[in-house]
């Protein structure tokens, strides 16, 4: 029984420092990263690690007093938040649709379509797109970019909130009916409260790959539309790179994403998963 | 019930909706096919003047040794990356399903810590990657390696830019791996280990006959999966090496944008751009086909 307990605790040892190691991988570039961006530019630029220097927040004042940024920010900020809104609208009504239609049909369709969708490259589809919205004239607008997005994530948003949906039981909808609520305009302001959690989770998730995207962003905004991650890689020129800068414009974009993370894990799990495990 | 046949009629009012999306990503794939078989010069607006010049694009870009050289890097950039990221997500996921049944608290800080990579915005990735850890004088890696006493290496240089770009893959998508193998793995009924353990299996065996075979169908699936994003990725490798010394990170997609952008050749990138969604679909469709295949047998 002691030999038992022995080797248990080894394992769990083991486990620990294997897990650790893992942890430490994920951590140390971002953490890297921060560093870099509490230090002087003078410090950042000689060569070798320094780990002895007093931080300064001066690379952040820096960043907010640049109009460029600030303002990329902020188209990033409009952009995903009208984005997410527009996913939504757009996913909502196809997900309650698929969600009390035949079983399998339902099911079937949307692995197909999500399967489509992901085999497009975003360099191959944008050309076509660049041409569509230069006729319509949405090129270089937030909006361009919003619908943009589109084809990103609502192929996604349809199959979470329609498993969200499928949890709501189609009495509720059978009982709204029988009280006299014709209009679906009614039936989605009894069903909307129920499912307010789906709908959180699944605009958390289109919010983040909105406040991320970087390919489209690139090839559809310029100057002042640009969007945060691209304005990140204006940072690298042919002359150089602005270190210190650059590493607090990083730690910036990504701050709001890791706050989310780790307030709302299990949105975001959910959402991954459910990414790949329902195919 | 009269209720569910009114279902059915209403919902032909919202399926439309779904019509309308489809159709956004209908339109773009039919441009392409048009693009793909006229020759538009350098031109960026449609004016259905275009001069039909049939599969001549398509055989331009077979011709190129270039196209090949980057369906090679290609090849190594999805298998290595997959080869990477399996074993190491199973064996991180079998880890955590270990320390959350012993209860470690180091479980709990690793499922806080393990969605960075996948949130982390891709832009940010490369930014990092390349000027805080791969950087030959200011890096992590090479100083870790001083400490070690073992002399720098310039990661993003020819040799080993394509392995760099790799391992920025495996930090990023192995939490993938370890999210749904962990799920699966909690998923696994605890009966089957019991009656095999009366039986005196080993641990190794356990793992080899049980758990193995029933994450089978996990990872097929997640396998699959990034395969096809592996296909389509292209942020990291565009802002950490753009292709790669001498293309040495030159995966199609990269050739892709490189084909439509530098010279900006609108026929030709449609063609590439097509060639590469047909690549991504025939690997759906052959996944589908296996899939639907082993659960007849089953």
């Amino acid at each position: 029984m002691q030999q038992h307990k022995l080797r248990e605790g080894l394992l769990d040892v083991t486990t620990t420092i294997l897990l650790l190691i893992a942890v430490a991988a994920i951590v140390i570039p971002i953490l890297a990263m921060f560093l870099t961006s509490i230090q002087p530019p003078v410090v950042a630029r000689a060569p070798g690690i320094h780990l002895a220097f007093s931080p300064e927040w001066v690379n952040y004042r820096n960043l907010l007093l640049d109009e460029g940024f600030m303002r990329s920010l902020l188209n990033s900020l409009i952009v995903a938040t009208g984005h997410t809104a527009l996913a939504i609208l757009v996913s909502f009504p196809s997900a309650y649709a698929l969600s009390r239609s035949g079983n399998f049909r339902g099911k079937f369709l949307i692995a197909l379509w999500i399967m489509a969708t992901r085999c497009l490259p975003p360099i191959g589809i944008a050309i076509p797109f660049y041409i569509i919205f230069q006729q319509l004239g949405i090129y270089n607008t937030h909006f361009g970019l919003m619908v943009l997005y589109l084809t990103l994530n609502v192929s996604f948003g349809v199959m979470m909130l329609r498993s969200y949906l499928r949890n709501v039981p189609i009495e509720i909808d059978e009982s709204a009916v029988i009280d006299g609520a014709t209009l679906h305009v009614i039936l989605a302001k009894i069903i909307l409260p129920v499912i307010r959690p789906g709908i959180v989770a699944t605009g958390i998730f289109v919010f983040t790959v909105s406040w991320n995207e970087f390919m489209f962003a690139f090839l559809f905004t310029s100057f002042r539309m640009r969007t945060a991650p691209v304005e990140i890689s204006q940072f690298i020129t042919p002359m150089g790179v602005q270190w210190t800068e650059m590493s607090a414009a990083g730690m910036l974009v990504i701050a709001p994403i890791i706050i989310f993370a780790i307030a709302i894990r299990r949105h975001f799990v959910s959402g991954l998963t459910m990414g790949a495990l329902k195919n | 019930m009269d209720v569910r046949r009114t279902w059915l009629q209403t919902h032909r009012l919202l399926l439309p909706a779904v019509a309308i999306l489809i159709f956004i990503n209908a339109i773009p794939i039919l441009i392409l096919i048009y693009m793909s078989i006229t020759d538009w010069g350098r031109s960026l607006t449609l004016s259905f003047e275009e001069p039909f010049v049939g599969l001549s694009n398509f055989i331009y870009i077979f011709s190129q040794p270039r196209f090949w050289q980057a369906g090679y890097t290609t090849l190594i950039w999805v298998l290595g990356s997959l080869a990477l990221q399996l074993p190491l997500g199973l064996g991180i996921a079998l880890l955590l399903a270990r320390a959350t049944r012993r209860r470690l608290l180091v479980s709990r800080l690793f499922n806080y810590v393990m969605v960075l990579p996948l949130v982390v915005a891709p832009v940010v990735v490369g930014v990092m990657w390349r000027f805080m850890v791969f950087e030959p004088s200011r890096g992590v890696l090479n100083a870790f390696l001083g400490v070690l006493g073992i002399p720098g290496i310039a990661w993003l240089g020819r040799s080993t830019a394509l392995f760099s770009v790799i391992l920025v893959d495996v930090w990023q998508h192995t939490p993938l791996f370890v999210l749904m193998l962990f799920a699966g793995l909690q998923a696994l009924p605890a009966t089957l280990y019991d009656a095999a353990k009366c039986d005196g299996a080993t641990g190794f065996q356990l793992v080899r006959h049980i758990t193995v075979p029933l994450l089978a169908p996990i990872v097929y699936v997640v396998t699959v999966i990034r395969s096809i994003d592996l296909l389509r990725w292209i942020v990291t490798i565009f802002i950490m090496t753009g292709g790669g010394p001498g293309g040495a990170t030159e995966i199609w997609n990269m050739y892709l944008y490189r084909l439509t952008f530098d010279r900006y050749n609108i026929s030709r990138g449609a063609a590439m751009g097509l060639f590469l969604i047909f690549v991504s679909l025939l690997i759906s469709i052959a996944f589908v086909k296996l899939t639907i295949s082993r659960e007849s047998k089953e």
